[in-house]
C-alpha cells in the first residue's frame, strides 16, 4: 500500500461511516410536528406583538397588545381572545431586559404577569418558556422567530436520531463546560486501576499455570468455568460484596481482563522454544529469575496481542461498571444524559467511547510493533 | 605423523559408561495449544519412529518405545576437542543433551571429574544448532546474560567486551540478533558461552544453519577461539570433514541403537588442509566406519 492510501483510505472509512449515520438518521427521521405556538416581541414603548405560528410555520394571526401597568385588563382580553381563537399549546417570551426602562415603561415582567393570566384563564393549557432573540425594529417578526424557535426546540429534539451533526454539537457543549473531560478522566483512571490490576495478577498466575502442569490442571475447570461469566452478571453480587461506587466498578473491568491475560499467557508460556528454556537452565537462571528473564520475554510477542485484546474488553465493558452508582464516567454519562433524553449527548458519548478506545488500541498496537520489529519478527 | 601433544595433563574429565536411553511416547506439556500439534516431517524411519517437532511419537506397542542409546562408551580428556559423528538421527544430539544434564538416562553413569551429572551447570555450556541467543536483547546483554547478577558494572563491562573482540564484532554491540547475519548470531552464542568462563563447551552442529562459506570461516573462528581458550569441546556433528578439521579424536557412532563403533585419533597436525592426501585418507577411514560408500 502507497503512504498516501494509507492516509487517504482510513479517512474515506470514516466518512464512508459518517455518510451512512446521517443516512439511517435521515430515513428513520418522523416529518416535523409542530404545534401552534405563540410568540411575544420586545415589550417597547407600551407595546408588545402576538404572533400565532400555525402548524404549517406560517403566521397565522397577529396582534399588538397595548400594556399598561395600571389597567392590563385590556391587555388580558386581547390575549384571551387569541388563546381561545388558536388554541396554542407553546409560548415564547422574550428575555427579561437587563434593567426596567425608566418612566415605568411595562417591561417583561408585566408581560409575563399578562401571560400567566391568560394561562390560569385557559386552565393551564399554555406552556410558557422564555425565548431569547435580538429585539428587533419589526416585533411582528420578532415574535414570529421566536415562536418558531420554540417550536422546533420543543418537537425536534426526543423523537430523533442525534446526527453527526447533532453528537457534535453536544459533545463540543460538554466540552465547553468542561464536563466531557471530568467523565473522560474518570473513565480512563477506572479502567487503568482496573486493568492494571489484571496485567499484575494474571501474567504472574498465566506464567505459573504455563509452567506447571499439575497447578494447571489443579486450576483450569475453575478458570474456564468463571470466565463466560460475564462481567454484567457479576453486577449483583459486586455491588453487594464491594458496595456501588468505585470499588464495585473497578472489580467489573479487573474480572473481564484478568481471565483473558492468565490464559493467554499460560498459552504462550507453552511455546517457548526449548533452546531458550535450556540457555536459562545451563546459565544457572532458575525459578522467578528464568521466569522474570527468559520465560517472560520469549513469551511477550504472544501475550502482547492478548493484552491489546484485554484492554479492549476492560474499555468495553466500562458502561456496564458504571451502572454502578458512580456519578461520573462516559458509561454514567450515556445514562444519565438517556434518562434526560438527551440522545444527543447519549450518542456524543458513545464516539467519545470509541475514539478513546481506538486511540488505546493504536498506542498497544504500536508497543507490539516496535518489539515485533526489534525481534526481526516483521519487516 | 605424531599426534600433537596435550596441551594438558592426563586426567579425564567426562566418562560415559554403558548409556542407555529409550525413546517414549512422551506429551511435551498437558496444555493443548496450537502449536503443540505435530507437525509431520513426513520422514517414516524404518523402525517405526516419526520425529515430529517437539513430541515423539512410536507407532507399534505404545509401552515398549524405541532404544536410541545403545550402551555408549566413552572419556574425554580435559583440554581435548573430542567430536562425535553420526548419521542423522543417530542419538548424537540425545547423547550430548544427556551429557549436559538436559535429559536423563535410563541406565548407565555419566560421571565428570567422578561426580555424577545430575543437571546443567555454568561449569559445562551448550551451544545449539540454531542460535540460543535471546533476539529480545541486544549483542552485550546477550553475551553478559550468563554472568552473576551482581557482578558489579564495571567488571561486567569488562567481561563482555573482551569478548565481543574475542569473536569480532566490535561495532555490534547495541544491535539486536534481528540484525544480525547467522555468522555473527553464531559468534554472540560463542560469546555468550565462553563469557562465563566453563571448563566444557557442548557444540551440537553449531554450524549446521550457516551457509557453506560462513561455516568455513566459523570453523576457523572455534578452532583459533580452542586454541585461545583451552576449553574441553565435545562437538556433535554428521559432517565428516568438520571432524578432521576440528578435533583431536573422533567417536564415531553407529546408527540406532547406537554404540559407539570407534575413535579414531586423528593425526594430523594444525592448520590443517582438506586438500592434504592424509587429511583425505582420514576422510575415507570414517566413511568406512559409518559404511558410507562416498561416491555418488
Amino acid at each position: 500500500m502507497k503512504p498516501t492510501e494509507r492516509l487517504v483510505l482510513p479517512a474515506l472509512g470514516m466518512a464512508v461511516f459518517l455518510v451512512v449515520w446521517q443516512g439511517v438518521v435521515a430515513a428513520t427521521r418522523p416529518d416535523p410536528v409542530r404545534r401552534v405556538t405563540l410568540g411575544f416581541s420586545t415589550p417597547s414603548g407600551g407595546w408588545t406583538s402576538a404572533v400565532v405560528v400555525g402548524d404549517g410555520g406560517r403566521v397565522v394571526a397577529t396582534e399588538t397588545i397595548a400594556l399598561d401597568a395600571s389597567d392590563s385588563r385590556d391587555a388580558v382580553e386581547r390575549l384571551r381572545g387569541l388563546v381561545g381563537e388558536h388554541q396554542p399549546t407553546l409560548a415564547a417570551l422574550p428575555a427579561p431586559a437587563p434593567a426596567p426602562p425608566a418612566g415605568g415603561t411595562p417591561g417583561a415582567d408585566l408581560l409575563a404577569a399578562v401571560v400567566d393570566q391568560a394561562k390560569r384563564e385557559f386552565g393551564g393549557g399554555l406552556d410558557v418558556e422564555v425565548v431569547p432573540a435580538d429585539p428587533s425594529p419589526d416585533p411582528v417578526a420578532e415574535a414570529q422567530a421566536r415562536a418558531t424557535r420554540l417550536q422546533e426546540a420543543r418537537l425536534l429534539r426526543p423523537s430523533w436520531l442525534p446526527g453527526p451533526a447533532e453528537a457534535g454539537r453536544a459533545l463540543a457543549d460538554m466540552a465547553r463546560t468542561g464536563e466531557i473531560l471530568r467523565h473522560i478522566v474518570a473513565s480512563v483512571f477506572r479502567v487503568a486501576i482496573g486493568f492494571a490490576l489484571a496485567v499484575l495478577l494474571g501474567i504472574p498466575l498465566g506464567v505459573a499455570l504455563g509452567s506447571f502442569a499439575w497447578l494447571h490442571a489443579f486450576a483450569d475447570s475453575v478458570i474456564q468455568g468463571l470466565r463466560p461469566i460475564s462481567p454484567i452478571a457479576w453486577l449483583p453480587v459486586a455491588t453487594l460484596a464491594l458496595g456501588g461506587g468505585d470499588l464495585a466498578s473497578i472489580f467489573l473491568i479487573f474480572l473481564a481482563s484478568f481471565f483473558p491475560i492468565a490464559v493467554s499467557t499460560a498459552a504462550a508460556v507453552t511455546t517457548v522454544d526449548l533452546k531458550y528454556r535450556r540457555s536459562a537452565e545451563n546459565f544457572g537462571v532458575r525459578g522467578v529469575a528464568a521466569a522474570r528473564r527468559v520465560i517472560l520475554p520469549a513469551a511477550l510477542p504472544a501475550i502482547l496481542p492478548a493484552l491489546r485484546i484485554a484492554l479492549g474488553i476492560s474499555w468495553v465493558v466500562v458502561v456496564a461498571a458504571e451502572m454502578l452508582g458512580v456519578e461520573s464516567g462516559l458509561g454514567y454519562l450515556v445514562l444519565d444524559a438517556r434518562n434526560q433524553l438527551r440522545y444527543d449527548r447519549v450518542v456524543a458519548a458513545m464516539v467519545v467511547i470509541g475514539v478513546i478506545g481506538l486511540l488505546l488500541d493504536a498506542a498497544v498496537r504500536r508497543v507490539e510493533r516496535s518489539e515485533l520489529e526489534r525481534r526481526g519478527l516483521i519487516g | 605423523m605424531d599426534p600433537e601433544p596435550r596441551r594438558t595433563g592426563v586426567r579425564t574429565k567426562i566418562v560415559i559408561d554403558d548409556v542407555r536411553k529409550t525413546f517414549r511416547a512422551r506429551k511435551t506439556s498437558g496444555i493443548p495449544m496450537t502449536s503443540g500439534i505435530p507437525m509431520t516431517s513426513g520422514v517414516q524411519h524404518a523402525s517405526g519412529v516419526r520425529r515430529t517437532s517437539g513430541i515423539q511419537t512410536t507407532s507399534g506397542d505404545p509401552g515398549s518405545g524405541v532404544p536410541v542409546l545403545a550402551g555408549i562408551q566413552l572419556a574425554v580428556e580435559e583440554g581435548e576437542f573430542l567430536a562425535i559423528v553420526g548419521p542423522s538421527g543417530c542419538g548424537k544430539t540425545t547423547l550430548l543433551n544427556c551429557i549436559a544434564g538436559f535429559e536423563p538416562i535410563d541406565a548407565g553413569t555419566i560421571t565428570i571429574d567422578g561426580e555424577p551429572v545430575r543437571g546443567p551447570s555454568r561449569k559445562r555450556v551448550f551451544v545449539f544448532q540454531e542460535p540460543g541467543i535471546f533476539p529480545w536483547l541486544n549483542v552485550v546483554d546477550n553475551i553478559g546474560f550468563g554472568l552473576r547478577e551482581d557482578l558489579p558494572a564495571a567488571a561486567r563491562r569488562a567481561a563482555v567486551t573482551q569478548y565481543v573482540e574475542l569473536v569480532g564484532l566490535t561495532g555490534f554491540e547495541r544491535s539486536f540478533p534481528s540484525q544480525l547475519s547467522g555468522g555473527m548470531k553464531q559468534r554472540v552464542e560463542f560469546a555468550r558461552a565462553l563469557a562465563v568462563e566453563p571448563d566444557v563447551l557442548y557444540l551440537d552442529e553449531p554450524f549446521g544453519s550457516l551457509d557453506a562459506i560462513t561455516r568455513l570461516d566459523m570453523r576457523r573462528e572455534i578452532a583459533r577461539i580452542w586454541r585461545a581458550t583451552q576449553k574441553t569441546c565435545l562437538l556433535v556433528t554428521h559432517d565428516v570433514e568438520e571432524t578432521c578439521e576440528l578435533a583431536d579424536r573422533i567417536a564415531v557412532m553407529s546408527r540406532r541403537p547406537a554404540v559407539i563403533a570407534a575413535v579414531i585419533v586423528n593425526p594430523l597436525p594444525r592448520p590443517r588442509d582438506p586438500d592434504d592426501r592424509a587429511f583425505r585418507e582420514l576422510k575415507d577411514r570414517i566413511f568406512e566406519i559409518l559404511g558410507v560408500e562416498r561416491r555418488v
